[in-house]
């Protein structure tokens, strides 16, 4: 026996226990994600559930805003799309859930997110879930059919929500988690496009806006004196036709709904008065409000 | 005959170094797949935390908001304090994690930093189970379980897309339990009154009193007068805080600087005043800055 292969033998007895101590390591990690992949799917699935409760909320605050406008049909046009899209998401995420059910039991685990005991195993997903089965087909049929109706109501396309992920070779923990990830993807699309939709309805009739506003007890003040003002925030709305009178004139109204006042104050000192008058049409009304504002004229 | 019998264990060796080989680069493939799919849970995660902490931080204010509506009555104030202590230990909490996030970006965690985390969580755990008992303990909060993830971190032996993903979980779950307390906390302080909002118009006169045959300037607004948006409003003039009120509005005084020889007769000058308050939903600034003219008497 000749000594290379005696150090040819030692080498690759060397090489097999080295590639047995990293085999090890690397299946120690993976099993460690797998761990950690999984909690993160239980973490997913908790708030998607939330999100799921919500949805139920908009849809209900959609339907309450669209009852107190009292049901206006373009409103009610809104609220229906809405519920259709709603039980279009619904009917997915039931059909997700149902999937991850059978994959559970399939991996030897709990029905509800909870560990699994053969988290690595892939037959069970090729089964239920591989190319070209029926679940697959039928998966991917539902989900287009949810994406088309997400493109059609929402601003903007969900760009990932048309692809289904490939299952072969992903071992359960994983495939779960893509299941879980994928309900998430459309529950976030759901409440993006829900809210693009209930847009339009109930919004205030007039924006508001707060403003500060000041009013000085005289324009001029000598040197050394004490100057007083008073200084106040305004709640201001701005309703889009509304017009402003001052003793009956005209007044320019600014972009912000605020208007501007100028006039020559007599020349008789002692206490006066302005009439303010705002016009403005809310809800097929026309609507009127006047006051009379005080101010005094000083004497020299 | 023996030559054979050591050529084919070399070449057995040789084809299970081979095989072996084969099979760590596919648990090498599987394991980034899986890694790629812990991050993609970890971001859906964090964006529901993201839109989670922006609600907490809706509760809070409006706690507040409605605690001003009833007067900071006394034990409503403790309520108000308690859930912003609430938030202050979360927040301190979520800045640990995110100065770890730093340092595992740029590789330089030491077991210290993960075992100082452990003693927060765990003070949180105890703080955070006073008020909102049913809040169900983290999944990776138990302290063998974080006394792991922190060796795991500092020996590398975790991948780093994977710590990162462990702390977005913790998030959740601070997040969802910061949830659960301010909502207790919002229960206790019901609202006990009924606050109308009036609308009308309002007019802000730059002066209120003019001169005889002067110009009158003042802006007129659609107003909405109501006790309940201007709640805890803090104002200043010239960076000073006001504290006398006046209806409305506050009072702003301050002196005049005396005549400087040499200085012209009118001088014009600006006071800047600004407005912060709690203007539910939002937390705003409003700014102002008001011209007067300082002018010498005799030529008044």
């Amino acid at each position: 026996m000749s000594r290379f292969a005696i150090f040819l033998t030692l080498l690759l007895l060397a090489g097999l226990g080295a590639g047995g101590y990293l085999g090890y390591r690397q299946h120690q990690t993976q099993a460690r994600l797998g761990k950690l992949l999984q909690q993160l799917d239980e973490t997913l699935a908790t708030q998607n559930d939330e999100a799921a409760k919500k949805a139920k909320e908009t849809l209900l605050g959609i339907e309450e805003t669209v009852a107190k406008n009292r049901n206006p049909p373009a409103e009610l046009a809104v609220l229906h799309r809405a519920q259709a899209l709603g039980s279009q998401v619904q009917g997915l995420c039931d059909t997700l859930r149902g999937w991850q059910r059978q994959l559970r039991r399939a991996a030897g685990g709990p029905t509800a997110p909870g560990p699994l005991r053969h988290p690595e195993a892939t037959a069970a997903v090729i089964r239920l879930l591989g190319r070209d089965t029926q679940g697959q087909r039928a998966l991917h049929h539902q989900l287009t059919a949810c994406a088309d109706t997400l493109r059609r109501l929402g601003p903007t396309a969900p760009a990932q929500l048309t692809t289904l992920p490939t299952f072969d070779g992903l071992p359960a923990a994983d495939a779960l988690a893509a299941l879980t990830q994928l309900e998430a993807q459309v529950r976030a699309s759901e409440a993006r496009t829900c809210r693009h939709l209930a847009r339009p309805l109930g919004a205030p009739s007039f924006p508001i806006h707060f403003m500060a506003a000041a009013t000085a007890e005289r324009a001029t003040v000598a040197p050394g004196a004490t100057y007083r003002a008073r200084l106040l925030v305004i709640k201001a709305l701005s309703p889009k036709a509304m017009r402003m009178h001052c003793n009956n004139q005209s007044v320019a109204v600014g972009p912000d709904g605020v208007g501007s006042v100028r006039f020559r104050a007599p020349t008789k000192p002692g206490l006066a008065s302005w009439k303010a008058t705002i016009c403005l049409h809310q809800n097929g009304r026309d609507t009127t409000f006047v006051v009379r504002v005080p101010y005094r004229v000083a004497r020299r | 005959m023996l030559k054979t019998s050591r050529l084919i264990s070399l070449s057995l060796l040789a084809s299970g170094l081979v095989v072996g080989s084969y099979a760590y680069q596919r648990g090498q493939a599987s394991q980034a797949a899986r890694l790629t799919r812990i991050s993609a849970l970890a971001t859906k995660i964090t964006s529901s935390n993201e839109q989670r902490a922006e609600a907490n931080a809706d509760t809070e204010r409006r706690i507040a908001h409605i605690v001003c509506l009833n007067h900071n009555w006394r034990p409503d104030l403790a309520v108000l304090t308690q859930a912003q202590q609430i938030r202050a230990h979360t927040q301190a909490l979520i800045d640990t994690m995110n100065l770890l996030r730093q340092q595992l970006r740029s590789a330089a965690t030491s077991p210290r930093m993960a075992n100082s985390l452990l003693a927060q969580l765990d003070r949180y755990a105890a703080f955070i189970g006073h008020y909102a008992p049913e809040a169900a303990p983290c999944a990776g909060l138990s302290p063998k379980a974080a006394n792991d993830w922190g060796e795991q971190v500092a020996m590398g032996e975790l991948p780093v897309p994977a710590a990162l993903a462990t702390l977005s979980e913790l998030d959740a779950w601070l997040l969802r339990c910061e949830a659960q307390a301010l909502q207790k906390q919002a229960e206790k302080v019901g609202n006990k009154g009924f606050y109308f909002d009036r609308i009308g118009p309002l007019a802000v006169p730059s002066t209120e009193t003019i001169t005889p045959g002067g110009t009158y300037r003042a802006q007129l607004f659609l107003a909405q007068s109501g006790h309940s948006d201007f709640c805890n409003m803090e104002m200043t003039a010239n960076g000073k805080p006001l504290t006398l009120p006046s209806k409305p509005g506050m009072q702003v005084q301050f002196a005049v600087p005396t005549w400087q020889p040499g200085q012209p007769d009118t001088v014009r000058a600006y006071w800047h005043g600004t407005i912060r308050g709690p203007f539910f939903p939002r937390d705003t600034v409003l700014r102002l800055a008001m011209p007067y003219l300082i002018v010498q008497p005799r030529t008044l």
